[in-house]
């Protein structure tokens, strides 16, 4: 990605979620945030989710606005993306130490259908503390064993 | 719509080379990337000084962007380690006593198989470290070039792997051609495709020193203009099969990524079709 183009949209991404860090979320309804969020996923793709990712992977943004983040992301039909929000979806329920952002990541792997997060849901319930959390895996793992639904996207450069 | 069915790579179908040796390449860059499974932990890592056996040189972290660089030279070209959420890039490329000549020649490593040996055997340690973590897809890149007196001259060598393109050698300039021709494997069954991305030009290079006042702008001095022959290469596995190809997987899939690429810097991105229907 063109760093000017990166710089933009790093300053796009710290403004959306210093807009969520101001905004009460209610389950399942659209919010400013949300609307911002799918916005510029729809206008920068896979660009605007590599810029999302550090944000994310390093817990620079608060955790209940993350969850809230990964909530909307997989449940975004922006086809080119879907690889990677996947795969920040599976990273960050097996390695965040937040509660809120595995809810997060788990409710929007959930949305996505990919029969292909199978085995990071796996490991992640393995490994889970919370009884709520492993229960909700659950749930989405048979509901992936039973669709087994895979949409695929295609990227023919690794520059 | 059913998928096409990939012609699979066959060694028996090679076409006879353009160049009578991969050595008529100079290898600028070599590269190795790896996209990790999402179970990767992202940080610092000390695979460098592991592989190498030195101190890195430059460790260049930037934690808040989860970038990670580790960089040093060795035994004639600088090796750096380059890790980001989702990719990991080993690079083989020039050394910093080349970046500082001043009217040096084409920034090279050296000779592509001597390249080729040199950043192998250091992958080659990292694979039997196992210190490569699972991957959902690898990539072999390089770019490669050939020195020539002019753009002329460049252009009617282009011509000979691009035979499917007419270039007016003479009257031409700005020429770029990039081509992606996908073939399966023969790993993994035969369904699993990879992508050959060729990117070929003819570059121009000077310099020129100038003397710059406050009302007035001069050269002074001018170098000859140099040109090469530049082809960029990108192999890689397909986006749509995930593996994951475990670390011991790993290994014999890169080597057949590289003979690709060497393939289309011998014959060019059309070889074996374009030679078979020129025998008939």
């Amino acid at each position: 990605m063109p760093s000017a183009l990166g710089g933009r949209i790093d300053d796009l991404v710290r403004s959306c979620f210093a807009l969520g860090k101001e905004e009460r979320f209610e389950d399942g309804m659209e919010s400013n945030f949300s609307r911002t969020l799918l916005s510029l996923l729809n206008k920068y793709g896979s660009n605007f989710v590599h810029s999302l990712m550090p944000l994310l992977v390093t817990k620079r943004v608060n955790a209940e606005v993350a969850g809230e983040a990964l909530r909307w992301l997989g449940a975004s039909k922006h086809s080119s993306s879907h690889s990677s929000r996947r795969w920040l979806l599976e990273h960050l329920l097996l390695n965040s130490s937040s509660p809120h952002v595995r809810d997060g990541a788990i409710l929007g792997l959930s949305f996505m259908h990919d029969a292909s997060a199978i085995p990071s849901l796996k490991s992640a319930i393995e490994k889970e503390p919370y009884q709520e959390l492993k229960r909700d895996i659950g749930q989405v793992l048979s509901q992936l064993e039973s669709k087994s639904q895979c949409p695929s996207s295609s990227e023919k450069s690794v520059r | 719509m059913p998928k096409k069915k990939l012609p699979p790579i066959s060694s028996k179908k090679v076409a006879p080379a353009v160049v009578k040796s991969i050595d008529e390449w100079q290898a600028a860059a070599l590269r190795f990337t790896g996209f990790p499974v999402p179970s990767f932990p992202i940080g610092e890592v000390d695979w460098w000084q592991k592989v190498t056996g030195v101190d890195v040189e430059l460790r260049t972290s930037q934690p808040k962007k989860a970038l990670f660089q580790d960089e040093g030279n060795l035994e004639g070209g600088r090796l750096t380690l380059k890790l980001e959420p989702m990719r990991i890039d080993w690079i083989l490329a020039q050394t910093d006593a080349q970046d500082h000549e001043v009217g040096s020649d084409f920034k090279t490593v050296t000779l592509f198989s001597a390249a080729q040996e040199l950043f192998l055997k250091y992958l080659s340690q990292w694979f039997q470290l196992n210190l490569c973590p699972p991957l959902r897809r690898l990539a072999f890149g390089a770019i490669l070039l050939h020195p020539v007196s002019d753009r002329r001259t460049g252009y009617e060598r282009m011509s000979k792997f691009l035979p499917a393109v007419t270039i007016d050698p003479q009257g031409s300039s700005d020429f770029v051609y990039q081509i992606n021709r996908p073939r399966a494997s023969t790993l993994v069954g035969g369904e699993y495709r990879i992508n050959r991305l060729s990117k070929w030009l003819v570059l121009t290079q000077g310099m020129r020193g100038i003397q710059v006042g406050p009302d007035f702008v001069h050269v002074v001095s001018e170098d000859k203009a140099k040109f090469e022959c530049r082809l960029e290469l990108d192999i890689n596995t397909a986006a749509d099969f995930e593996g994951p190809f475990s670390g011991e997987k790993v290994p014999g899939m890169f080597d057949e990524l590289v003979k690709l690429g060497r393939e289309i810097a011998l014959s060019g991105p059309y070889g074996a079709r374009r030679s078979s229907r020129a025998r008939q």
